[in-house]
């Protein structure tokens, strides 16, 4: 069965959004749509990324965030959810449908 | 007691006209294509070829099912052109019709090439030229190339992104993550090729 990948790199990103919250100085719309992402009903059952977790997603934004979401969503959601297992429950309760994704 | 059968009016019956139906001579060597052998008798195959000689037009089909012999000698105009319609547009006919037209037009070909040479002879003729370009064409067809190169770089987004990938692996590494016992995200297995 073919996973879609596109709950995967949501997912991973809301944790991006939840890390910056706490420690990077965001714009107020940034901050705005991050709030509105943790908020969700999918957003309340991610923890937000760890240090390490968080310097890769940081270095994937280096190649751009349409890219950076692309291997969230693939070749990184795997490491990142070793790292950060909310990631997979989360995963798990979207694609049973249990979890509206926002 | 007199029955109305007792001095019965004999009605004069018109006598049926036997003809004799067309036979077509087999030639020694030739057979008919398997639409002609289909049909159900010579006449309907004496249709078929007559379609090819009578004058185009309207009434044709009557001429060609009446040298078919198909109806009766005082057959009416009307009842020969139900018979031509439904003979002309009866799908084993058709069939047989297709087939004659092939062979037609391949008859045809060996006068078509005796013109062509014709004009070839002649160089006086208009079409002198066109006719030796026709066969020059079919003798020496014009040759093309395709020059196609195919040419893979590695562009830039790629070396970065897997600059960043080795990034991310060595930070995973760092975190005791082994990336390579981990799900392949892709389901194709890479194959390294030799360098030729």
């Amino acid at each position: 069965m073919t996973i879609p990948c596109g709950y995967k790199y949501t997912i991973a990103h809301i944790s991006f959004c939840k890390r910056m919250l706490m420690d990077v100085p965001t714009t107020p719309r940034q901050r705005e749509e991050a709030l509105t992402l943790a908020a969700s009903p999918l957003g309340q059952l991610i923890e937000p990324a760890d240090d390490v977790g968080f310097a890769m997603m940081l270095e994937a934004m280096k190649l751009g965030e349409g890219r950076a979401l692309d291997l969230f969503g693939r070749e990184m959601f795997s490491i990142l959810a070793q790292l950060n297992p909310s990631l997979q429950s989360a995963f798990d309760a979207a694609y049973s449908r249990n979890v509206g994704v926002p | 007691m007199t029955t109305a059968n007792s001095n019965p009016v004999r009605r004069k019956r018109k006598r049926s006209v036997t003809i004799a139906l067309p036979t077509l001579a087999d030639v020694e060597g030739t057979e008919w294509g398997e639409a002609m052998k289909a049909l159900p008798t010579d006449r309907h195959r004496a249709f078929v070829l007559a379609l090819y000689q009578v004058k185009p037009g309207h009434g044709a089909n009557v001429k060609a099912a009446r040298l078919a012999n198909f109806g009766l000698p005082d057959s009416t105009p009307e009842t020969m052109a139900t018979i031509a319609s439904r003979l002309a547009h009866d799908e084993r006919i058709l069939a047989a019709v297709r087939e004659m037209d092939q062979k037609v037009i391949r008859g045809y070909s060996p006068f078509a090439i005796q013109a062509v040479g014709n004009a070839i002879a002649d160089p006086s003729s208009r079409d002198h030229i066109r006719a030796v370009g026709m066969i020059l064409d079919r003798v020496h067809p014009v040759e093309t190339t395709h020059n196609v190169k195919v040419q893979h770089d590695a562009t830039p987004s790629l070396q970065a992104t897997a600059e960043v990938l080795q990034r991310i692996s060595d930070l995973a590494a760092k975190a005791g993550i082994d990336v390579s016992k981990l799900p392949p995200m892709l389901d194709v297995t890479p194959v390294k090729r030799d360098a030729e």
